[in-house]
């Protein structure tokens, strides 16, 4: 299986009034083509900020990067110029955005905004345009797609908006698919029903799909394998089915053992103790050491590397879990 | 939508009426009896003083006067003046031309200039040509346009001498001569405040999730400002313009004045000097009726522009 996109020692580091924040610090990431790889952490652990790199979508000005983003084995996406990203951003990737009601343009119309994705990469005719945006609606299950199609953001639910920016991205049948927290915003009925959705397109049309949430529940429900990220950096990944029954970094224990157990509403949402590090300061040691139970002095000496334990499956704790 | 026309039309008939009467009232409060600016000052017989009264009304009462006042508007006829015991009507439409060139000729300077500078500061956000603008804007924000005017003119007969641009005109090239710098003077104090809040809601545009979007769907800075900013952008600088079309149509009243132009300024200023409750009620009560009406016009513009505003009011 080939590599669709490979990220080597992705580093982010963004100017702020308050100093330097490296808000990505090391990141290895290999996605294959045709799968579902999940990209898992907490909250400000930096997978927006690895996602957008992906498609250059930083504000430049304030932020400098390091390492490689190679796209289909030869080409890497951090020294592309911007009108060559113009041409690849929505036509190979193309990315869902975590609230769906910000996300499209407040005084367009759905028809138009999808007609104009189509539009800026395919020599298509208006008509044909709006012909193909309609077929769109209907296959992410928007009915009716005609008078859906003439109305604005405002009239639709955020379910359904989700669904528009769904048909959006994959209008020009893109080789990478991302999902970042895209179902985060949703209550728990539409958020199952849109993770269908994406797993049917992505079965359609072979895609690779990268999904971002802080949810291990929704990696076990569509993806094939997953990276679990800890304050910018990558601690274990593996097959899901792997990860899940057999974990071997803490960090990953800790996040299966929180994920919100469906039938259980209104019960208590398991939480880990404690809060990762300030990303201003320099980390020494094992990043989870200060919150790990297992922690000891020779993790908080040097940083445990990533090493391998099983077919894929790899891992970076200097403790040996069996 | 149509809700909302109707909606914001009775608003406006509303503040028409209200308007007219603070007019009305302001008017009276002067303590100068207007029979005396009426005789100049001669020696009168009491006889002489009841038949001026008779003729100019003055001895009905403050109700019926505002009802002879009312009724005459909507029969376009505003009065005649104590002063030049002329119609106002009359005396109003020799001098609107020069007002309404003004006023609109300066809005179309500012709208074309302060649109695409406050873009352009937007999307050159802290570097030296916005520092640079920047600092211009603070300038003309500071100048109010009488000022502005008198430097204008010191400017122009210096460098240019002989170039006629006060006193009047008898063609429409001399009027748009005489029109043009006053002009240019009065935008130049509405540049500064609206290219700021272009600027501004531009900025916000620009770091909003849809033009990320708009970003990730391909789309270049250009397409992204032009397709999808610049409509969202536009929202405040329309409030804010309609806010400033009152500074401006006072501001046409002193420009007027300092570049010796027969505008509605000048007959305002004598009028109110001299008491001349036609001429000064006539006068406010049409600046006051345009401001309104672009006001209301703006509404309608935002429900053009937003469909959640059509929206909210009912199809
Ligand atoms: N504009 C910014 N300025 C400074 N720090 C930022 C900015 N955006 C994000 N960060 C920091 O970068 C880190 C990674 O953020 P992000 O990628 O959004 O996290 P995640 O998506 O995993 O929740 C966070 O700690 C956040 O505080
Ligand atoms: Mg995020």
């Amino acid at each position: 299986m080939s590599e669709l996109i490979n990220i080597k020692n992705l580093k982010v580091n963004l100017m702020s009034p308050r100093g330097i924040v490296h808000a990505v610090r090391d990141i290895n990431l290999e996605i294959a083509q045709g799968q579902i790889h999940g990209l898992v952490g907490e909250s400000g652990c930096g997978k927006s900020m690895t996602a957008k790199s992906i498609m250059r979508l930083h504000d430049e000005k304030k932020m400098l990067y390091g390492g490689e983003i190679i796209y289909e084995g030869n080409t890497d996406i951090l020294t592309m110029k911007e009108k060559e990203l113009e041409q690849i951003r929505g036509k190979d990737i193309s990315m869902i955005f975590q609230d769906p009601m910000t996300t499209l343009n407040p005084l367009l119309r759905i028809g138009k905004q999808l007609d104009e994705m189509i539009l800026q990469h395919e020599k298509v005719s208006k008509a044909e345009a709006k012909e193909r945006s309609l077929k769109l609606l209907e296959k992410v299950g928007i009915f009716p797609a005609e008078q859906r199609y003439k109305q604005y953001p405002f009239e639709l639910s955020g379910g359904m908006l989700q669904r528009v920016s769904i048909a959006m991205a994959i209008a020009c049948n893109p080789k990478l698919l991302i999902a970042d927290e895209s179902t985060t915003a949703l209550d728990v009925t539409v958020q199952a029903q849109i993770l269908r959705l994406i797993k049917e397109l992505q079965e359609q049309n072979g895609m690779s799909v990268l999904v971002i949430t802080h949810n291990f529940g929704v990696i076990a429900e569509i993806c094939d394998v997953v990276s679990v990220m800890y304050a910018e950096v990558i601690v274990e990944h593996g097959p899901v089915g792997e990860i899940f029954h057999n974990p071997k970094h803490p960090y990953t224990m800790d996040l299966i053992q929180s994920i919100p157990k469906s039938g259980e509403r209104g019960g208590k949402l398991v939480t880990i103790p404690g809060t990762p590090p300030d990303l201003r300061r320099k980390i020494v040691g094992c990043a989870y050491a200060e919150r790990c139970k297992y922690a000891t002095d020779a993790c908080r000496e040097s940083a445990p590397q990533l090493e391998s334990c099983g077919e894929n499956h790899e891992f970076a704790c200097k403790h040996k879990f069996a | 939508m149509k809700k909302y026309v109707v909606d914001k039309l009775a608003q406006y008939v509303i503040v028409l009426a209200i308007v007219s009467v603070i007019i009305f009232v302001m008017v009276r409060l002067n303590p100068t009896d207007p029979v005396s600016v009426i005789v100049g000052g001669k020696q009168t017989t009491a006889e002489t003083v009841a038949n001026i009264r008779a003729e100019f009304n003055l001895d009905k009462t403050y109700f019926e006067q505002y009802l002879i006042w009312i009724k005459g508007i909507f029969q376009g006829d505003f009065g005649t003046s104590f002063q030049y015991r002329q119609n106002v009507t009359s005396l109003i439409m020799k001098r609107l031309p020069v007002t309404v060139g003004l006023v609109l000729l300066s809005s179309v300077i500012a709208l074309v200039l302060s649109v695409p500078l406050g873009i352009i500061t937007a999307l050159k956000q802290n570097t030296p040509l916005d520092t640079g603008l920047s600092v211009i804007q603070l300038i003309l924000v500071a100048c109010p346009p009488f000022l502005t005017s008198i430097l204008m003119i010191l400017l122009i007969t210096i460098f240019t001498p002989g170039v006629s641009f006060t006193g009047s005109f008898t063609n429409f090239n001399e009027y748009m001569q005489r029109i043009l710098y006053p002009s240019i003077a009065l935008a130049f104090s509405m540049i500064a405040l609206t290219s700021r809040v272009t600027k501004t809601s531009m900025i916000e545009q620009l770091n909003s999730n849809y033009t990320l979007v708009a970003k990730s769907k391909g789309l270049s800075m250009r397409q992204r400002v032009l397709n999808h900013c610049l409509k969202n952008s536009l929202i405040p600088v329309i409030t804010i313009f309609g806010t400033q079309m009152g500074v401006l149509i006072v501001g046409t009243v002193l420009v007027e004045n300092v570049f010796s132009l027969a505008g509605l300024g000048s007959i305002l200023i004598d009028g109110v000097k001299s008491c001349d409750y036609p001429i000064v009620q006539g006068i406010v009560m049409l600046l006051v009726f345009v401001f309104i009406t672009i006001s209301m016009l703006l509404d309608m513009l935002y429900a053009v522009i937003d469909p959640r505003i059509r929206a909210k009011s009912g199809k």
